[in-house]
């Protein structure tokens, strides 16, 4: 009987590091799975914004549109060219 | 505008060309210039505009206005979306009512540094026209 005791304790304290342990990993595990998904936002927010700039500088590219988000005068040609000509015209 | 004058002039950096809506023939008129617009917001105005031009004998009735914007690659939908909500005939109506400011009362009509050609013009007539314009710009 006290061989028996003796020999509990003996496996209680060979397993109390798992106790401690198995919590402890579980913790870090799950740490490093939020962080990681949160790398994951990140990335997608930062294509998401690189994709609203690309259809940003589309739109501007041609003078199509303005800061208020009108529609500016199509253009052809350097802002600075020399001489400029405005047509006016229908399609008729 | 002729491709000659944009390959000598545009292309060189001396001319930059300014489009205004000027439609004062009726509905489809308007209805194009809207389109023409609808097509600047996908970033095609000047396909677009080119092509209706290209297909003038043909009308602008809406259903042909969309068969434009699918062959230049417009998003169909998006277009239409565009035509049905009139955003853009506030733009197309500032344009016009700045021609009639200036005194336009036909089209086309050229303001070319402040000098004006109306009607269709012969090739030497906008050459002579921009080179005296650039000679000026340039204090010649």
């Amino acid at each position: 009987m006290t061989d028996e005791k003796n020999g509990e304790n003996r496996t209680r304290g060979r397993l109390w590091p798992l106790f401690i342990g198995l919590p402890i990993i579980a913790i870090i595990a799950v740490t490093a799975v939020i962080f990681a998904g949160g790398g994951n936002d990140e990335t997608r927010n930062a294509g998401q914004d690189q994709q609203a700039a690309g259809g940003e500088e589309r739109a501007s590219g041609g003078g199509d549109k303005s800061g208020d988000e009108r529609l500016g005068h199509p253009s052809l040609g350097d802002a600075d060219a020399s001489v400029v000509m405005v047509e006016y015209s229908d399609y008729q | 505008m002729s491709p000659k004058l944009i390959d000598k002039y545009v292309e060189s950096g001396t001319l930059r060309l300014e489009w205004r809506d000027f439609p004062y023939q009726g509905k489809e008129s308007v209805d194009a210039a809207l389109a023409a617009r609808a097509a600047q917001e996908q970033g095609k105005f000047w396909e677009y505009h080119d092509l209706l031009y290209e297909t003038q004998d043909q009308g602008y009735s809406e259903e042909r206005l969309v068969t434009l914007a699918d062959e230049v690659g417009l998003d169909v939908e998006e277009f239409r979306a565009s035509l049905e909500s009139g955003e853009n005939e506030a733009v197309v109506g500032e344009d016009f009512r700045e021609g009639q400011e200036r005194g336009i009362n036909g089209t086309p009509t050229f303001v070319i540094n402040g000098q004006t050609l109306v009607g269709l013009q012969s090739l030497s007539v906008f050459e002579r026209t921009i080179e005296r314009a650039e000679q000026e710009a340039e204090g010649g």
